[in-house]
């Protein structure tokens, strides 16, 4: 896999893509619409392998399309965590 | 004692609808979503869980009930007899804030984002994250009324004018049940949480509804605006 950055919507400063931050943040949206632990870990590590391979082919993206494209794909295994996910920075 | 209870219903209805207005306003009930996707997002437990929850629900009722004693207190010193020009003013409060709920309370597009400035927001958003123990979620919960004040300025005020004319017995009454109604909502989610509702679900009710929310809360407001400028300046006229 090519190195993939990611430009921060805060800072709008390139970051280089952390997968495991990725596996915490849907873990987390699983766990907030309360899925046992080991099923949100599960469903994390397939959006993680979604998004590392949509990735493959880009050098530079924003965090708001890796949210974007996780909540799609969280979307197919569990519709409220992707909800969660995507909505997260807009509840208030 | 019939004509005092008489007099006092007219009064009684326009908290009644200022209270509604004040629980249809959101800011609070937004960071509690926060808090307690955070914190039920982080894995704690279920009972911390909720002991936040309902800590920031108690730090909201403790700043509302400070809020309208400290109005109470200023208005009953300051204004010891309400003229017309009282009223008058009172009555353009509260419908240049009905006006602005309706223009400025939710911002337009996805979700449920607020007036706030953003900044704030984000600091704001921190701190729900970080909140770890009962202390900080019940400052967070203080903190939240304060913020909204410029809107809840309006209920509180006229609920204040209200009962700075009552005797002390009925004027602590009314700011405990007001206060408690006020935070109701607040009380209702903790509850809807403690009985292993998704936070998803509460959000997505929140936002179906933000425009029914932002349209009762505004119009209410300027409906209580005619009312009082009706009930104390045209029939003193």
């Amino acid at each position: 896999m090519n190195e993939t950055h990611v430009i921060k919507r805060k800072t709008h400063e390139p970051e280089k893509f952390d997968p495991l931050k990725l596996h915490s943040s849907i873990v987390a949206a699983c766990l907030a619409v309360r899925t046992l632990e080991g099923e949100a870990h599960t469903t994390a590590e397939r959006v993680c392998q979604h998004v590392i391979d949509w990735l493959t082919t880009k050098s530079e993206v924003t965090s708001a399309d890796v949210r974007r494209v996780a909540a799609s794909h969280l979307a197919n295994y569990h519709a409220d965590a992707a909800y969660m996910y995507e909505h997260h920075p807009l509840i208030a | 004692m019939t004509n005092v209870s008489d007099a006092l219903w007219p009064y009684v209805l326009a908290v009644v609808a200022g209270l509604f207005a004040h629980a249809c306003l959101q800011l609070g009930v937004s960071m509690l979503t926060l808090l307690n996707s955070h914190a039920i997002g982080s894995g704690r437990a279920h009972a911390a869980v909720l002991r936040l929850s309902f800590s920031y629900s108690l730090g909201a009722l403790a700043a509302t009930v400070g809020l309208v004693i400290a109005l109470t207190y200023i208005f009953t010193s300051l204004f010891p007899f309400y003229s017309t020009l009282e009223w008058t003013l009172l009555a353009g409060l509260i419908a240049g804030v009905g006006i602005a709920v309706l223009l400025f309370y939710y911002r337009r597009g996805k979700g449920t984002l607020l007036w706030l400035p953003r900044g704030f927001v984000e600091f704001a958003s921190s701190r729900a994250k970080k909140t770890k123990n009962t202390v900080e979620a019940f400052s967070l919960g203080l903190m939240m009324v304060i913020a909204e004040l410029p809107f809840l300025i309006a209920p509180i005020a006229l609920t204040a004018a209200i009962l700075s004319g009552q005797p002390s017995l009925e004027r602590s009454i009314g700011i405990g049940a007001y206060s408690l109604a006020a935070c109701l909502p607040l009380f209702s989610i903790t509850a809807l949480i403690g009985s292993g509702h998704k936070i998803s679900t509460i959000q997505r009710w929140r936002e179906n509804n933000k425009n029914f929310l932002q349209w009762s809360s505004g119009l209410t407001l300027i409906l209580l605006s005619i009312y009082v400028f009706a009930i104390n300046v045209w029939s003193a006229v």
